[in-house]
């Protein structure tokens, strides 16, 4: 990278929709320009259900970050999330050609389309395909590999996709602001970037990114992707329940859930009451505090313990503990319940250091929006440099090519 | 002087040439054929025949053949196999006189259909008779047509392969690995008919072209040879410095050939290459070295090479063998359990049900019991596993009370999981052809003279379900069945029952919970289906005051030693069946009519609605059963009280 670059993301979650602008600068460190947030409506579980309400919301946190960021945006990177995403691993084998005993570019991209090569649903489309190592004769995790003498290359990669008419549904509310998404990415998969650094990821950790909605999960083993997914609950749900349990409106039961809630209900003495008032001061009821904690304790740990299901497997390999991230993890007690149900450590984390406003950063909230920026940087580090003539070319080609996807 | 060029390659002495012809018989043959033709691939006469005469007015090829113009009338078979072998055998002469005069006829066919499954075996039989050598290019249903147009394509497979000498088999399913998942199915077709075009091409060239070491019929059938054989066909063509593994590469790409793998267990197979003059003595060598690592030693490789001066820079392979059906199966089985092991979920098993048809047909045809006109499958039900098992589904329909208050036998539990003990269970005293004459007659041969139930069952109850086919099972199985059927059958039935199935009633309730449990499971799904006939022809003949007023027409209830059964079915229980389930189900029935527990289950039905509030309308998301938008409190206070 020769110069620095200025990225987009957007976050369309179940209780925020987020759009951070950040410059990658050009020793590749992180300046976050800006951030602008509006609460979302129209979104249950990660997933658009109002398109109209989701459109007002999304087009107020842009016109924030713009604000903020003095930037125009155009391309964003857009965060998914959702249950529909699953996730698998796949390993496939290349036989290079008898005469040839070398690596070349071209095997590599063979290595790599008969690994991707897996049977998702019709209905599905794929989001990343990550790979996790390559394997030379038998010798494992090789990282450099053209040029290298072999006879049989394999690749192990894992795989994330989702359902395609979600995914095109974020992408047409996103389309009609009018900005263009460059790319689709797993939101949790992307906080990862941020979150967990080269030792969280070498010694087997997993993150959870514990949102409104979703509480989507990544697990990384010996420096891989080995598995990731979303589970459709979330602070929504906790909230949720604290409204019926104590019959008390919605928005009431969310500040409850904020000001006191708190996930260990063990200490709390039996008989201390909260008032619960509405927007005019007026008393609309009390809540015992423990069972408000016993609720959302509940809750909490049915949550956390789907996502140990989903990975019990790995559990032994969990070096590095869980990694909590997202709004949830701002919850009291949060981590105490996590230690329960995993057994391993239990971090708290945000996003690592970035320059740039620095209210932002270290709020689990952001973790993930900031990550789709260092992804975005990750993405083109990746991809050859491209002269401006070589970029509008191919912009061109894009065009006239018709709609991909 | 004149001098002799004496390095100049000795002219061919002029063979006559040998005159090819191309049939295409059904929609998805025409198509091919049209693809041949506007790919001007061959020089060869062409004839296209349908049933449809709309479909068959648009084909390119020059000469079209109407089948049974007289008795369709133009109109397609519709999917009738039986029709498209009336019309094709009442067009008998006008096929002969379009095949007569050629060497060699290729048959086009997507087999699955009415016309293609069932003229095909006719043409091929016409064109074996007069003289030439017949391959047949047939193309096997997508798993997604259904069960039926895969036996239909089996059973015209195995007449087809009687007279010809070459059958060359694309499965429809691994087509779609030649494109992208994602690409048009336009294209998904154009790719299939243009790669059977290509191999109806090479094998003609293959055969009819000079080369230097030429390839004669005779080597072709050696190829070919095996019974009951698939055709493993790659063609690749490469032009450049590379060409040699190129092409090899893309030959090995197709996937009739499955990246090689499949070329493992090969006997023979046919190499043939083609290349302009250009073509070198070490690129003949390196490619053969290479072909040499994908088969095995003891593998005879018939090589042929043409140098054509047409090809210019290019290099042409074309590799082709056999493979029995039986490996092929077990290696597409393999490869395929390895990728739904590697993809981590299940949803493909449809991969193997296919499969398992393949492997019934041959082996009810052994026994001789069923022996179904190749043709005929649309009408006489297909034997053994769809008859005994819906009538009993049946049953629990119209008095769910009767089987509720009935003693649950363990045995019976057992009937219902797989269709496959239930064949095994039944005994055919002698093999007899009923199945084709139409069920009712047998339902009147059977049922009039036992009319009069012997006793009205009270506990245990037997039935003998006239008109269900079944086929005696394999003999390990029968010997130690074969003592208490015989006891039961005589016994109540002077007259001779030509087929008589015993079946307590219960396994009415668990086949039919199973049939709601299993519903994916297409087999189940198409017993249900092939059931419809069955139960409403019946209907009518016989009146009966049992209380399985529906099925009784077919059924009868005899008073019979029921242990002895009984005690035969617990044995071969098989395990992991839901059998508690199913009494569970039996037993909450009973005690929801009888009322004790009512308000509990009032209780829960009250909870769903209201109690998700906020994600109301939202997808739901279930886990064991439990809706998991309803707070978690909920959930334990309810299950605290339950």
């Amino acid at each position: 990278m020769a110069k620095s670059t200025i990225y987009a993301g957007v976050e369309i979650g179940t209780s925020k929709i987020c759009v951070v602008v950040g410059e990658v600068k050009k020793d590749g460190s992180i300046k976050i320009l800006g951030v602008g947030q509006a609460p979302a409506r129209g979104i249950r579980k990660g997933e658009i259900t109002d398109f109209d309400f989701a459109q007002t919301c999304l087009n107020d946190a842009l016109l924030r970050a713009e604000d903020r960021s003095d930037v125009m945006i155009r391309n964003v990177f857009l965060g998914v999330n959702g249950s529909h995403i699953r996730s698998l691993n796949n390993s496939g084998v290349y036989r290079l050609p008898a005469d040839q005993n070398t690596i070349t570019e071209d095997d590599l991209e063979d290595v790599r389309e008969i690994a991707c090569n897996v049977d998702i649903p019709q209905n599905h489309v794929f989001l990343h395909r990550v790979a996790r190592k390559y394997t030379v004769d038998d010798l494992d995790n090789v990282r450099t590999l053209v040029g290298r003498q072999a006879n049989t290359l394999a690749a192990d990669f894992h795989i994330i996709h989702g359902i395609r008419s979600r995914v095109q549904n974020s992408i047409r509310l996103v389309r009609q602001v009018p900005l263009e998404v460059e790319d689709v990415v797993f939101l949790p998969l992307a906080a990862a970037q941020v979150v967990l650094n080269k030792e969280a990821k070498q010694s087997g950790s997993l993150l959870i990114d514990f949102g409104g909605g979703t509480a989507g999960f990544v697990l990384y083993i010996d420096g891989m992707l080995t598995a990731s997914g979303c589970i459709p609950m979330g602070g929504d749900h906790i909230t949720n329940d604290i409204a019926l349990c104590f019959q008390i409106p919605h928005a009431r039961a969310e500040r409850l859930k904020i000001d006191e809630g708190c996930a260990v209900f063990k200490d709390t003495a039996p008989g201390e009451l909260i008032r619960v008032e509405d927007e005019n001061g007026m008393g609309i009821g009390d809540v015992e505090r423990a069972l408000l904690y016993q609720v959302i304790h509940m809750r909490t740990v049915e949550i956390l313990e789907h996502v140990r299901d989903q990975i019990e497997e790995h559990l032994p390999k969990l070096g590095g503990g869980v990694y909590l991230t997202g709004g949830v993890s701002l919850m009291r007690g949060i981590e105490t319940v996590a230690k329960d149900v995993f057994g391993v450590r239990v971090t708290r984390a945000g996003s690592s250091p970035v320059s740039g406003v620095t209210a932002t950063y270290e709020n689990p909230c952001y973790s993930a929006p900031i990550g789709l920026i260092r992804y975005a940087q990750l993405m083109d580090a990746e991809k050859p440099w491209l002269s401006p003539l070589a970029k509008l070319g191919r912009r061109m080609a894009e065009v006239f090519g018709g709609w991909m996807f | 002087m004149v001098t002799y060029d004496r390095t100049q390659e000795r002219e061919f002495a002029q063979h006559p040439k040998l005159k090819i012809c191309v049939a295409g018989v059904g929609g998805a043959g025409l198509n091919v054929l049209d693809r041949i033709s506007l790919d001007r691939m061959m020089e060869s006469s062409l004839v296209s025949m349908h049933t449809d005469v709309r479909v068959l007015s648009q084909a390119m090829a020059s000469v079209k053949i109407q089948l049974g113009a007289d008795i369709m009338r133009g109109i397609g078979s519709g999917g009738d196999p039986e029709l498209g072998r009336e019309a094709a055998a009442s067009s008998r002469e006008h096929i002969k006189a379009a095949l007569q005069g050629h060497d060699m006829v290729f048959i086009c066919v997507g087999l699955g259909g009415g016309t293609g499954s069932g003229a095909t075996p006719v043409v091929a039989e016409i064109a074996k008779e007069t003289g030439a050598m017949v391959f047949v290019f047939a193309t096997m249903p997508f798993p997604f047509e259904g069960r039926r147009r895969l036996r239909q394509a089996e059973v015209a497979l195995e007449e087809v392969q009687k007279h010809s000498d070459g059958l060359i088999l694309f499965e429809n399913s691994r087509m779609g690995e030649l494109i992208l998942p994602k690409e048009g199915i336009q294209k998904a077709f154009s790719q299939a008919d243009q790669l059977i075009g290509h191999s109806v091409r090479a094998v003609s060239s293959m055969v009819a072209q000079p080369g230097i070491v030429r390839i004669s019929m005779a080597d072709l059938s050696t190829a070919l040879r095996s019974q009951n054989s698939r055709c493993l066909f790659g063609f690749g063509e490469a032009r450049g410095t590379n060409r040699v593994t190129e092409a090899l590469k893309r030959a090995l790409k197709s996937p009739l050939v499955n990246q090689g793998l499949l070329l493992q267990n090969t006997r023979n197979l046919l190499v043939h290459v083609a290349g302009g003059e250009g073509l070198a003595l070490s690129e003949v060598e390196v490619l053969m070295k290479n072909v040499g690592k994908y088969v095995p030693d003891q593998t005879q490789i018939l090589f042929g090479l043409t140098v054509d001066a047409k090809l210019g820079d290019t290099l042409a392979v074309t590799l082709l063998s056999s493979l029995s059906a039986q490996e092929m199966a077990l290696e597409s089985a393999a490869s395929a359990l390895d990728r739904i092991a590697a993809a981590g979920h299940t949803p493909v098993e449809d991969v193997k049900s296919p499969r398992s048809a393949v492997v019934d047909v041959p082996a009810l045809n052994g026994t001789g019991a069923a022996k179904l006109p190749a043709s005929k499958p649309a009408i006489a039900p297909p034997p053994a596993a769809e008859g005994d098992v819906l009538p009993i589904a049946d049953l629990f329909a119209p008095a769910p009370v009767v089987r509720a208050s009935a003693p649950p036998l363990p045995p019976v539990a057992e009937l219902a999981p797989v269709i496959a003990p239930v064949v095994a269970e039944v005994q055919m005293p002698q093999p007899v052809a009923a199945p084709i004459q139409p069920p009712v007659a047998i339902i009147q041969e059977v049922v009039a003279p036992v009319a009069p139930p012997v006793q009205p069952p009270v506990s245990v109850v037997h039935e003998m379900v006239a008109p269900v086919v079944h086929v005696a099972p394999p003999a390990p199985i029968a010997a130690p069945i074969s003592v208490p059927v015989a006891e039961v059958a005589p016994a109540p039935q002077p007259i001779a029952a030509p087929l008589v199935q015993q079946a307590p009633p219960e396994p009415a309730p668990t086949s039919s919970v199973f049939a709601v449990i299993d519903d994916d499971d297409d087999l189940e799904d198409e017993e249900m289906e092939e059931a419809a006939p069955w139960q409403t022809t019946p209907a009518p003949i016989v009146e009966s005051k049992s209380f399985t007023a529906s099925i009784v027409a077919s059924s009868q209830h005899v008073e019979s030693p029921a242990p002895i059964p009984n005690e035969r079915r617990v044995h071969r229980d098989e395990p992991a069946q839901p059998e508690p389930h199913v009494f569970d189900t039996v037993k909450a029935n009973a005690q929801a009519k009888a009322g004790p527990k009512i308000d509990y289950q009032q209780a829960s039905f009250n909870l769903t609605p209201e109690e998700v509030a906020r994600f109301k309308g939202t997808e739901k998301i279930f886990h064991e059963g439990d809706d998991l938008d309803i707070p978690t409190w909920m959930r334990a206070k309810q299950k605290l009280k339950g």
